[in-house]
């Protein structure tokens, strides 16, 4: 499938974006790093973080205490990971380009994957947002293509990953 | 006088677990976020389905709302449970009734 994503026999990806793409998943990143920091304290990552237990508050708490660590800590490498291969990209002739691991793969999908989570959680995104026409003058207007954009690029990412 | 002893014993196959306890079960429900072809992905990665498996599981969760994916001992349902919820699916484990 043509995209910015083309997959390697290792497993690893290819990736050919626009220098302002580039710059847009910079940002995506540096601004999940900072929700890392202290998730708890930030509106809208509660999808980062389900509750396992859904009628059962003392197995929920103890789930929580138990796997809520490992799960940011597995989420801040995710992101660090993804802001290193952002730095070693390299432009040329105005196409930016960076060569991904098969583990640097999956970094940038679970890094796009949280960011579509808590913008979708802001947005209050439901199976009707895919279909709305975006009227530029409205409020939240950058916000839903900034989401449409992540989907856009995360359907490559999973196509091209999936083979 | 009649018996009712039988004079073959069906012996279970070695194969075969006759859990004594109900089973947990770890379930998938639906979202408006995630993408339908990120789920049926993660669906093959985590429990190492086919494709055509993974694709309907994900269906199910769409149009039903929840599916269940996996089963088993508590500990493991709920270490499931967890991979789950690293790759941001909204995932949940109870007992089976």
């Amino acid at each position: 499938m043509a995209g910015p994503f083309a997959r390697r026999r290792d497993a690893g990806l290819d990736v050919t974006l626009s220098e302002p793409e580039a710059e847009l998943i910079r940002s995506v990143a540096g601004q999940m790093e900072q929700v890392l920091e202290s998730p708890g304290e930030v509106p809208h990552t509660e999808r980062l973080f389900p509750p396992a237990y859904k009628d059962d508050p003392d197995a929920q708490a103890e789930y929580a205490r138990l796997m809520t660590g490992d799960l940011i800590d597995g989420k801040r490498n995710a992101v660090r990971s993804v802001l290193a291969t952002l730095d070693r990209g390299t432009i040329k002739r105005g196409a930016w380009r960076v060569r991904l691991s098969a583990d640097e793969a999956q970094d940038w999908l679970a890094v796009l994957n949280d960011a579509r989570l808590t913008l979708g959680t802001r947005l209050d995104v439901t199976e009707q947002t895919y279909d709305r026409v975006i009227d530029p003058e409205a409020p939240d207007a950058l916000a839903l293509e900034m989401f449409r954009y992540l989907g856009y690029l995360e359907e490559f990412l999973v196509a091209s990953l999936m083979g | 006088m009649s018996t009712t002893a039988p004079t073959t014993v069906e012996r279970p196959e070695v194969e075969e677990v006759v859990r004594l306890d109900k089973p947990w079960l770890v379930v998938v429900w639906n979202d408006p976020i995630n993408l339908m072809s990120y789920v049926t992905y993660i669906f093959q990665r985590l429990f190492g389905f086919p494709r055509s498996k993974a694709h309907t599981l994900m269906l199910q969760v769409h149009y039903e709302g929840k599916a269940i994916v996996a089963s088993g001992p508590r500990e493991r349902c709920e270490a499931d449970v967890a991979r789950l919820h690293a790759a941001g699916l909204w995932a949940t484990l109870y007992k089976e009734d």
